[in-house]
């Protein structure tokens, strides 16, 4: 019996000792969240993180996405060669399982949105985070949500509002309206203006400022039609005397240009951007990869400086073609110059202008028009009513802002134009097309979400 | 380590405890007896200490009644009072038995005398109808009931030879004793072969599970690296592919099929006691080499076990699921020390190829193409028309891969032992190249040694083993069958400066030989090493802990020179840095008691538990903008460097216990059960129960059947348990972030990595083996049949999440269930058993079926595409290919929902390429001092077509298979192939299509001759003189042809861009000393 009780004292203390044992650190190369939110530092490195995964895969719609796709969803951009592309060339878009849509776009607009969700919601309940930090924090978290939901609300309409880190919540959201969409990037970006920094930190301009919530309001105020909103956060931004338009077009997308009111750096230490390195032909013999298309070319007046710097040829084949060269840089192993511009102050301009005219004020609207037109060596407008002044902005953004994330086509979806516009030259065009399809596997994966019409 | 310390101490204090025990029970003796006869007292004093009395009845006979009344005397004191007055004297021997004879007066010494003695077995039991005869004499006699035997004259120093129907025939000496004890060993008949099943032995007869072995003698004449190749075919249910003929390639091992919908399907590997991990450390390396078995030598392997169904495998518990494979490795001898020296040399060459297209078929095809298409061929586009010369002609197939691969094995092994200790030193050393150009290599060496011992009373077994292996690899990293595709007309490799071409004419040509210019270099050690120690402080009872540590270290280095590149782009040399470090120990105690009851029942009995540890920890460092290429041995020559680092840690722990009930040899019962914890798993969910119950009925033994001639062995046996799987990878259940790829100004950035979820647990698999098990003729025929079937459910899957929470999946349980059935047999036989001539053979067939049976809500799932209910997990979701239009020649395929478009939403045909049956056939043959062997292998299956999977659009400029000749030329052609083309219309958007359809499947059936070997013994009289004992010669050869309609180069890997399994010969010698 002695050995009964003694194999029994033995199993209890085998089975009672070994709980700690399965105890494991997480992986050195790994932190806890609760461990991250536990110093400025790491917290810190929380919202780096989305910066720096925001240049990371160049397809996304924050390294080249936006510009590629919606730029050929527009009468703007063309690949060369055909490819599984030709449906957004087309507006036929048929196969709602396609993946580009899903991976580049709502998977990565999500992903960062979850990121920065995370970061408020560990912000709020640490203890360990100082004021400032906090604040900070916050409010680049708040910019970016608001700036990721600007891009999903204008491609796929209504989309789920995810404003917390719990998954369990977000995962039982269906689509929201447009309009509770915006209402919720104007509460972030209101806050974001309140307590962002309006310096550029050791003149880096690839962190958002104060300046950059401005800049994206102005935008979210011109899209949501609110003129005097609209204005004032470009007049804001104009006379704040931290930017300036760089007098020669091809010094515009340098880094930590004077122009410039937040870019993202390019993180990748082998190259500059993602679009020179896409879109820079190879050689001198290759042909280019994204082509302008033929009637934006044609647009352009005679003496525009900016036809020689920011659109470049190529004969190929006994065709030219005309591909985006704002970013000039392309070479492998070669020093960053360039930065990735997502805000500028040459749309602040072009904002006012749009802005004021809807507001009849129509010198100060030819002014601010004539200021980009005067930077690019042409005279001023020849416009004159509201109405031809509007044309004229609209003209005057397709060149200006040409092969930037993706203005052309929400300028036209913006203004109801794009029926009227591209009905005429691609043949396939339906009404429903100036919503993207929501990806299938989400529509799986989630059945509250009800697929756009036309799809 | 204080775990260890801790660890040791526990098992320190058992061992103590134990000690103590022994003392107290074995050795003290309480009895009151009044007037009882002296057999009866011996009885009670057996009962009490464990000791046996060996006595003859005439002693007994004149001895007196005993009266005693002692209570915790020494078992010397109660003897001595036993005897007093008794004309009896005693002796006790090897602390088991007491030898009790008659007083006899000294007689003088006379050349003959009486000899008595007792034959028992191995239980101490006495064996009766056993010959004795004395050796060189006419006197022979046979054991009578109590196993006593005695001579009336009987030589001094008389050698006695005993033989008996059930046990070996030995000769004992017997010296000047008077009395001998005999130990019967029980003769080993085929169903005694040991069958190990990790934990405990068992033998094939009493075996309650399904356990497949392959032994040294099988192994040994396979010409092969891994060990995991000379299983191939030969145990059913265990289903092996290589994935190239590179040395050092991966297997692929699924027993019984595949349990887990996402997560892993490995098997448990097991090297003497010792967990391995059969993943590859190699971090940059392109080519599907360095598996981790290639170091361990096939020479230095005893056995191996492969654990099937839930009563072997349920003692592993979460990690049984997927089966377990067993490997022992050898141990020294009993007996005069022996040096046995083996060397071999070998050649390998690609057996099954696929012929490419020559120039002249080429060039036809690509003209062909323009003119279809009513296009001219361009400098822009066709540069292998225009700008390579069209009269040259290479054989890329036979430039590239037809090299003949050199193998090297040299092996030698001292080995040897005495009673209680046995030793054993092997080192080896293997290289074999490669079948492409250049000077490519792997090579190992590996040292062995084991060493055992046992105390004069067998109460104390050491066993320690050790091997240290190191392996260089410097194969090229990439796999040149790649290149078949060149144009057939592709320039020469070197220009006239000996440098790389890249192009002819301006037109660009992707030099093969580059990869070969970019050096690649892996060098692995591996030390294992473990130990056991056993303790029996009684008869039955047996204290065990092992103890085994594993260690792993790779350096990589990877370079690509600007040598390699092409000088066009001025491009930058760049390599890369890698080390990897894998570390892992085990430590168990178990303790063992076994109790025998009469002849009726036999109790084993076992508990224990196990603690496991493993680290992985590693990092590369990536360097690019290398401005020349002597800087490429150093990360400072680097313009940047990247540097990825990983860690992981598993935990687990155990306990364990297992009963066997065997009642008269002719019912078993096994039970096993374990009780795992992971820390792979949350908080709550760490542990869970595991445990099977086996059953076995030996038939044969019932009254009704002994004896039966014809029905010599007759077994019907099944099982039932559960076992896990938790091989889902590391720390799934943290909530954490990690770094991301590149920093952000100078400062790390953060990424959240997971969601926090501890909320999942283990993998559960059900299992029932029904077999029968019989014997034929005395057991020269063996037949077995199992049918099995399994049910793996509560599914650890990436459960899809909308990827608007910030993940796209969460790992989950899931209710999904997949069933594994299918049916085993085997078959052995001794067709001829001769001493000049013997044949025997072996076979088995599998036919296994997988199949999901349930995965609720799969239709709106993420997983609607790649799973179906009812059909095997290895699902292809296909366009159904509707043949080649007769009018436009481009494959077509059905537009399922006739919405105009082909698109992912009309792949709804689903095939797989799952083996219907498979099996292997094994002949040997002896002619005397010849030895052959032949070894069939025969796959049943459906496999991919590769002109249609792995082919870009016949009519580019890219080879083709020659028998691409069957296509479309003009309207009404019924062919096999779609027109040629060089546009991107129809055709070449069809020929996209067409790997993702119907068109792709095809039969992939073969039989192949796996292996035959031929070795000659040369006759031990003629080298006497040179000292040498054996001497073997022998041929060997591996995959020597296949016989298949496939329609492609292997239809064991099918692929056109890893070269095959090698057809290997080798030749060589073993020599004994």
């Amino acid at each position: 019996m002695k050995l009964n009780l003694i194999l029994a004292i033995l199993i209890i203390f085998l089975v009672t000792s070994c709980k700690k044992f399965l105890v494991v650190d997480p992986p050195a190369n790994q932190a806890t969240t609760d461990r991250v939110f536990a110093s400025n530092e790491t917290a810190i490195a929380t919202v780096n993180g989305i910066y720096a995964e925001m240049m990371t895969n160049g397809s996304q719609f924050s390294a080249s996405g936006i510009t590629f796709y919606a730029g050929m969803c527009a009468d703007e951009l063309r690949y060369y060669g055909p490819s599984e592309r030709d449906e957004f060339i087309n507006n036929a878009i048929a196969d709602p399982g396609q993946t580009t849509l899903e991976l580049y776009f709502w998977n990565m607009a999500y992903k960062y949105i979850y990121a920065a969700n995370l970061t408020i919601d560990k912000l709020n309940t640490s203890s360990a985070i100082s004021k400032a930090v906090k604040d900070q924090l916050n409010s680049e978290a708040k910019f970016i949500r608001a700036f990721c939901y600007f891009y999903l609300v204008n491609l796929f309409g209504d989309v789920p509002l995810a404003t917390t880190s719990d998954y369990r919540v977000n995962e039982k959201l269906g689509r929201s309206p447009v309009a509770a969409v915006y209402d919720q990037i104007k509460i972030d970006l209101n806050e974001a203006v309140t307590l962002l920094t309006p310096e550029y930190n050791n003149g880096e301009r690839v962190r958002p400022t104060r300046w950059a919530a401005l800049a994206l309001s102005a935008r979210v105020y011109l899209y949501l039609q609110q003129w005097v909103k609209a204005e004032q956060f470009a007049t804001e931004i104009i006379n704040s005397g931290k930017h300036s338009l760089v007098a020669n077009p091809s010094e515009v997308f340098l880094m930590n240009s004077n122009e410039a009111i937040w870019q993202l750096l390019p993180v990748n230490p082998a190259f500059n951007t993602w679009e020179g390195l896409f879109i820079l032909p190879a050689s001198v013999t290759a042909p280019p990869t994204y082509i302008f298309d033929g009637s934006l070319v044609s647009s352009i007046e005679a003496g525009d400086l900016r036809k020689a710097i920011w659109f470049a040829s190529r004969d190929f084949q006994s065709q030219t073609f005309f591909y985006p060269s704002k970013y000039a840089v392309r070479g492998i192993n070669v020093p960053i110059t360039e930065y990735y511009m997502v805000l500028r102050l040459a749309e602040l301009y072009l904002i006012r202008a749009e802005a004021r005219v809807q507001q009849n004020k129509v010198s100060e609207s030819i002014a601010d028009l004539n200021i980009i037109r005067s930077r690019a060596g042409l005279p001023s407008t020849a416009a004159a009513t509201p109405g031809e002044i509007l044309f004229a902005i609209e003209k005057e953004r397709r060149i200006e802002l040409a092969a930037e994330w993706g203005h052309r086509w929400f300028d036209l979806k913006r203004t109801n134009r794009a029926d009227v516009v591209l009905a005429p030259v691609k043949p396939q065009w339906q009404a429903t097309d100036v919503l993207w399809p929501l990806p299938m596997n989400q529509i799986r994966a989630n059945p509250k979400l009800v697929q756009n019409p036309g799809y | 380590m204080d775990l260890f310390s801790k660890l040791h101490a526990w098992t320190g204090s058992i061992l103590c405890a134990m000690m103590l025990i022994s003392s107290a029970r074995g050795q003290t003796v309480s009895l009151s007896v009044k007037a009882e006869p002296i057999e009866k007292v011996f009885l009670l004093i057996e009962k009490q200490t464990g000791y046996i009395f060996i006595y003859s009845t005439e002693a007994i006979a004149l001895s007196r009644p005993v009266t005693l009344n002692v209570k915790d005397e020494t078992l010397p004191h109660v003897l001595s009072l036993c005897f007093k007055n008794q004309p009896l004297n005693y002796t006790t021997m090897d602390n088991k038995h007491i030898i009790v004879k008659l007083k006899i007066e000294e007689k003088p010494v006379s050349p003959d005398r009486e000899l008595k003695g007792k034959v028992v077995n191995e239980n101490g039991e006495a064996v009766a109808g056993v010959t004795i005869a004395i050796k060189n004499s006419q006197s022979v006699t046979i054991s009578d009931n109590s196993g006593h035997f005695g001579f009336n004259r009987a030589p001094d120093h008389a050698i006695l030879l005993v033989s008996g129907a059930e046990m070996q025939s030995q000769e004992v000496s017997v010296g000047n004793q008077d009395f001998i004890l005999i130990h019967a060993q029980p003769k080993l008949g085929v169903l005694d072969e040991t069958i190990i099943k990790g934990y405990y032995k068992t033998s094939r007869k009493f075996n309650t599970g399904t356990v497949g072995k392959v032994t040294a003698k099988d192994i040994a004449t396979q010409p092969v690296s891994n060990p995991l190749a000379a299983l191939q075919g030969r145990v059913s249910g265990l289903f092996i592919t290589q994935s190239s003929g590179l040395p050092g390639s991966q297997f692929s091992v699924l027993i019984r099929g595949r349990n887990s919908i996402q997560n892993g399907n490995e098997p448990l590997y097991i090297v003497d006691g010792v967990i391995f991990s059969p993943d590859k450390l190699t971090l940059r390396s392109n080519v599907n080499v360095n598996s981790p078995f290639n170091t361990l030598v096939p020479d230095d392997i005893e056995s191996i076990e492969v654990l099937k169904d839930a009563d072997a495998t349920s003692l592993y518990g979460s990690r049984g699921a997927n089966g377990v494979i067993l490997i022992t490795t050898k141990k020294g001898k009993e007996g005069k020390p022996q040096l046995e020296v083996s060397l071999s040399t070998g050649w390998g060459r690609v057996a099954r190829t696929m012929d490419y297209m020559n120039t002249r078929q080429y060039l036809e095809m690509r003209r062909e193409a323009y003119t279809n298409d009513g296009m001219i061929p361009s400098a822009a586009d066709a540069g292998d028309l225009l700008s390579f010369d069209t009269t040259r002609y290479t054989d890329w197939k036979k430039q590239l891969i037809g090299g003949t691969a050199n193998l090297t094995n040299s092996q030698v092994r001292y080995s040897g032992g005495s009673m209680n200790t046995t030793f054993s030193v092997s080192s080896n050393y293997y290289r074999e190249t490669t079948v492409f150009p250049g000077n490519f290599s792997d090579q190992h060496f590996s040292f062995a040694s084991a060493l055992t011992n046992r105390s004069n009373d067998n109460k104390f077994n050491f066993s320690l083993s050790g091997n240290y292996s190191q392996e260089v690899n410097k194969l090229v990293n990439q796999d040149l069958s790649g290149f078949l595709k060149l144009p057939p007309n592709g320039p020469a490799l070197h220009d006239a400066d000996g440098k790389l071409t890249w192009n002819e004419n301006g037109w660009w040509f992707d030099n093969p030989l580059a990869p070969a210019y970019r050096p690649y270099r892996a060098e692995i050690d591996r030390l294992t090493a473990s130990s056991s120690i056993s303790y029996s402080p009684l008869r039955g009872l047996i204290f065990r802990t092992n103890g085994g540590m594993n260690r792993q270290h790779l350096n990589e280095k990877n370079q690509t020179p600007i040598a390699s590149l092409d000088p066009t782009y001025n491009p930058k040399g760049s390599a890369s840095f890698g080390s990897n470090d894998l570390q892992s120990w085990i430590v168990e105690v178990q303790g063992e008691y076994n109790y025998r009851f009469r002849n009726l029942l036999r109790l084993k009995t076992m508990f224990g538990s196990s603690w496991q540890h493993s680290r992985t920890e590693g990092n590369v460092q990536d360097g690019t903008g290398y401005t020349s290429d002597v800087l490429l041995n150093t990360i400072n020559g680097a313009a940047s460097v990247s540097i990825t680092d990983h860690y992981s840690k598993y935990r687990y722990h155990a306990l364990f216990a297992r009963i066997e009930m065997n009642y008269r040899d002719k019912w078993i019962v096994n039970l096993t059960g374990r009780r795992d914890g992971s820390s792979r798993f949350g908080p709550g969910n760490r542990y869970a129960n595991f445990g099977a119950a086996g059953l076995a009925w030996i038939f044969t033994s019932e009254p009704f059947l002994s004896g039966n001639k014809f029905l010599s062995f007759g077994k019907i046996r099944m099982s039932y348990g559960l076992a896990g799987n938790d091989q889902i990878g590391n720390y799934q259940y943290f909530d954490t972030y990690t770094t991301t790829l590149y920093p952000f100004l100078g400062q790390a950035g953060l990424r959240p990595l997971r969601l926090f979820n501890p909320d999942y647990g283990w993998e559960q698999k059900a299992n029932v083996d029904l077999a029968l098990e019989t014997g034929l003729f005395n057991n020269r025929i063996l037949l077995n049949a199992v049918f099995f079937r399994s049910t793996i459910g509560n599914q650890i899957i990436q459960y899809t999440l909308p990827s608007q929470t910030g993940s796209t999946g969460i790992t989950r349980n899931f209710p999904g269930l997949v069933e594994n059935k299918g049916w085993e047999f085997e078959v052995s036989s001794k067709n001829i058993t001769g001493s000049k001539f013997s044949w025997n053979s072996s076979f088995n067939l599998t036919i296994p079926r997988n199949k999901l049976l349930r995965f609720p809500g799969l239709e709106n799932s993420s997983y609607a595409s790649s799973y179906k209910i009812g059909e095997p997990l290895n699902l292809r979701f296909l366009y159904e290919y509707t043949g080649i239009d007769p009018q436009t020649g481009v494959y077509t395929f059905t537009d399922v929902n006739r919405d105009g478009f082909i698109n992912s939403l009309d792949r709804t045909q689903t095939r797989h390429t799952n083996p219907k049956f498979y099996g292997g056939l094994q002949n040997n043959l002896t002619f005397g001092k010849l030895e052959a062997s032949l070894f069939l292998q025969f796959v049943k299956q459906d496999g991919i077509e590769p002109m249609f999977a792995s082919f870009s659009a016949p009519g580019f400029s890219s080879n083709q298979p020659v028998y691409l000749a069957d296509r479309w030329q003009k309207p009404g052609d019924n062919a096999r192939y779609q027109r040629y083309t060089v546009t991107t219309g129809p055709a070449y958007f069809a020929a996209f299509r067409a790997p993702n359809s119907t068109a792709i499947i095809t039969d992939a059936s073969f039989i192949r001759v796996k292996n035959i070997s031929i070795a000659y013994i040369l006759p031990a009289s003629r080298l006497k003189f040179m000292g040498i004992n054996t001497a073997r010669l022998f041929v060997h050869a591996q995959n020597l042809f296949t016989i298949t309609s496939y329609r492609g180069p292997d239809p064991e890997n099918q692929s056109v861009t890893a070269i095959p399994p090698l057809r290997v010969i080798t030749i060589g010698g073993r020599l004994t000393f």
